[in-house]
């Protein structure tokens, strides 16, 4: 299932798309920042509008953010007889029983984390990347490698009354078909390496469109979420607020605003997105379980 | 031309019968009919009061609720296309309400909706002209803003009958069967759920459902039909959130009829399915012995998201007995193939497709706001309304004061045009639909009639203005 920062020659035609809303139809497949056609995923509050399939292969896809609060999109394979409700029942739901410990009864988030019971069907290996968080208004550009099967995607940040927005209808099932997209992997400007614990950033960090790739160099999971830092935002506060199960974690409306980024890696894998950067501070930071300061400040100079 | 309703189609079951549980069975008894205080032709003036009362809803128990004119149901307001209707409404509740006449076609100030709340002690008068052509079956209960889902769960529903002269099924005899379910505490109170608690969430999510389906405010009443005799049913579905997906097993119905009136075309089917707020006419056809029994069902349907769907969802409801009397068969009768001309409205009149996008508690990403016009269109206008269901869960709806005609589901077209007000929209499905605003300009709602997501805000406002000078 996984696919390394390689180039990647495609030869095959580009696949037929089809959407579920005239919405989508309105723009198929749109051009891309990068040249080629994407594929136009919605948010809104709170729900996806998708494709009812996508190609499989390595595709770009334009997250737009129509909602009032921020969104990201999680994209995990469906085991062989899984379906997206199942996911909400036996995970989300068995989360959902840790966070409202946590939100309503003033439990400590260690002590909740055990109410959390396992099962056998879900596993971190099953995730295969997604866009960062995206701030409304926004569009978040991203090139990923998918194999073709069953995908669920999901958004779990938080509304302001603490409901993850995969209970309130951001969760939805794609089909990723056999027919291959004409997508190559694009050259990146910024390379972007995760670690378990630590995260490096290099490259151009110049004013402009800039597209960035983001490595899983070491382990699994780790996401990178790019902020804009204003003046008097701090950096903690961003990092405390990605702790899902800390009281406020991933709740509306957010510490900053999210310009883009790349959902949980899986492992070894290589995704890209695309930035515009402009002179001022910015916060690249992984949100990724229990993990702290997995994170790198960005000045980027006039 | 005619339709030959030929032996054997419709037939209901040949269950035999337990004759000691049928003797003791309770028979339907229709709701009451509002008595018509005006002996002026063509005129029907009634008073209608919404009171608290206490009634026994469950044998043996009495229950607080809120009764018109002390009943639950309500007393049924039968009309006769042309008629002028005059409703005297006293308001005893200790809260504000409305009437709202759930589709008909009628001025905005007469359409009971939350902008003309009637305030405890207070009277209002609904004034309307019944138009030709709109016969059929409707509904009555309160609108008030975010109060909706508990004044209806508290009783305040009725049935409203809209009669056409020249009915082609006027010969058939005909039964009203007004579905609505609810949920009791031990005591017999009617149970809401505790602020905060599960049970309030999953209500918040799914529509309050009650765990006892009443059929003309009777719990499994026994409807009587003679063999051979075909019977015309109008049934509603008053219940708040709940969904019925109708069946007599083995057997099936003649559809004939939508929440605008009859077809133009019958059409038979196995299984109807009835969204919060729909009604339908069917034609069912006793056959069998006397003594012979079969039950209408509502069938598994999952209409819910997978956090709050419930763990019964898969259960068969049983609403009816439906029993064949002890008089002798009845000839085989013929209907019409055409039961009226329907002209379908052309999208090449449309001037505009409007979207409608669904999701939690929003229409196009927005909350309700009484103070806020969402939509504007001009009086004569016929319009296309796009209604996408983003989320996974089934929303019906609702466009108050017209009727409308669903042109496709997800591209597929409707076989034939019908009248609707509201309509089923499956989870992540998209439909469209046609309508023209003749007649009335106002503000009028449009939301998802899972009574719970309107109080929650799931609603807008259409503003038809007149033409400009």
């Amino acid at each position: 299932m996984i696919r390394f920062a390689r180039v990647f020659l495609i030869s095959a035609v580009l696949a037929t798309v089809s959407f579920s809303g005239s919405h989508a139809q309105d723009s198929p497949a749109a051009q891309s920042a990068l040249g080629h056609a994407s594929i136009q995923i919605d948010a809104l509050d709170y729900a996806f509008r998708v494709p009812d399939e996508i190609p499989s292969g390595w595709v770009t896809i334009s997250f737009t953010n129509h909602g009032d609060e921020q969104h990201f999109l999680y994209i995990a394979e469906l085991p062989e007889g899984k379906t997206a409700d199942d996911y909400v029942v036996d995970l989300t739901m068995n989360l959902d029983v840790a966070w409202s410990a946590v939100r309503d009864h003033g439990m400590d988030p260690d002590v909740a984390r055990r109410l959390i019971s396992s099962f056998e069907w879900w596993s971190p290996a099953l995730d295969q990347g997604g866009a960062g968080i995206t701030a409304p208004g926004r569009t978040n550009e991203l090139t990923l490698y998918l194999e073709p099967g069953r995908y669920v995607l999901d958004c779990y940040l938080k509304t302001e009354e603490g409901e993850f927005h995969t209970m309130e209808g951001m969760v939805h099932e794609l089909v990723v078909t056999e027919n291959v997209a004409a997508v190559a992997p694009p050259e990146p400007d910024v390379e972007v390496a995760l670690f378990n614990n630590r995260m490096e950033v290099s490259g151009d960090l110049t004013p402009g469109r800039r597209t960035v790739s983001v490595t899983m160099a070491e382990g699994r999971g780790q996401t990178v979420h790019v902020a804009r830092m204003r003046p008097g935002d701090e950096v903690q506060e961003v990092d405390d607020w990605m702790r899902w199960l800390e009281p406020g974690g991933l709740m509306a409306p957010g510490p900053v605003e999210f310009v883009g980024g790349v959902h949980r890696m899986p492992e070894g894998g290589t995704a890209y997105f695309v930035i515009d950067l402009e002179p001022g501070r910015y916060l690249f930071v992984s949100q990724y379980g229990a993990h702290r300061g997995v994170l790198q400040e960005v000045t980027v100079d006039p | 031309m005619t339709y030959l309703l030929v032996a054997g189609l419709l037939c209901l079951s040949a269950v035999a019968a337990d004759a000691q549980s049928s003797a003791s069975a309770r028979l339907l008894a229709a709701p009451p009919v509002l008595e018509n205080l005006s002996s002026e032709p063509g005129v029907v003036e009634v008073k209608i009061t919404a009171a608290p009362a206490r009634l026994s809803l469950l044998p043996g128990v009495e229950t607080d609720v809120y009764a018109y004119n002390g009943s639950v149901p309500g007393p049924t307001l039968e009309l006769t296309e042309g008629d002028r209707v005059i409703v005297r409404f006293r308001n005893e509740l200790p809260h504000s309400t409305t009437i709202h006449w759930h589709g008909v076609h009628l001025p905005f100030e007469a359409d009971g909706s939350a902008f003309h709340p009637v305030a405890p002690g207070e009277e209002y008068v609904y004034e309307f002209t019944v138009h030709p052509g709109t016969a059929g079956t409707y509904w009555y209960h309160p609108h008030p803003h975010h109060h909706t889902a508990y004044q209806v769960a508290m009783g305040l529903q009725g049935a409203v009958i809209v009669r056409d002269p020249d009915d082609p099924l006027a010969h058939l005899s005909e039964r009203i069967l007004f579905l609505t379910d609810n949920r009791f505490t031990a005591e017999g109170a009617i149970d809401f759920a505790e602020l905060g608690s599960r049970q309030a969430r999953v209500d918040a999510e799914n529509g309050r459902e009650g765990d006892v389906i009443f059929v003309n405010g009777q719990v499994m009443p026994t409807l009587e039909i003679t063999s051979g005799e075909v019977q015309r049913w109008r049934v509603l579905n008053a219940s708040s959130a709940r969904t019925y997906l109708l069946s007599l097993p083995g057997h099936g119905f003649l559809h004939v009829g939508s929440d605008g009136g009859l077809f133009e075309h019958p059409v038979r089917t196995d299984e109807v399915l009835l969204a919060a707020a729909e009604r339908v006419e069917l034609l069912v056809r006793g056959s069998g012995n006397p003594g012979d029994e079969v039950t209408l069902r509502s069938l598994p349907y999952d209409r819910y998201l997978p956090q709050t769907r419930p763990a019964e969802w898969t259960d068969t409801l049983e609403l009816l007995t439906v029993r064949n009397s002890e008089e002798s068969a009845t000839d085989p009768i013929t209907l019409p193939t055409t039961l009226r001309p329907i002209p379908a409205l052309d999208p090449a009149d449309a001037t505009v497709t409007r979207p409608m996008v669904l999701t939690k508690n929003r229409i196009n990403g927005q909350m309700m706001d009484m103070s806020r016009i969402d939509e504007v269109t001009e009086l004569g206008a016929t319009e296309i309304w796009e209604v996408e269901n983003l989320v996974g869960m089934d929303h019906s709806f609702h466009l108050h004061g017209v009727q409308f005609q669903v042109l496709d589901r997800d591209g597929e077209p409707e076989a034939q045009p019908i009248w609707k007000d509201i309509v089923n929209v499956p989870k992540r499905s998209t439909l469209r639909f046609i309508v023209r605003f003749d007649n009335y300009p106002g503000k009028w709602m449009y939301h998802c009639h899972i009574l719970d997501h309107e109080d929650a805000g799931m609603m807008g406002v259409l503003e038809v203005r007149p033409p400009e000078p």
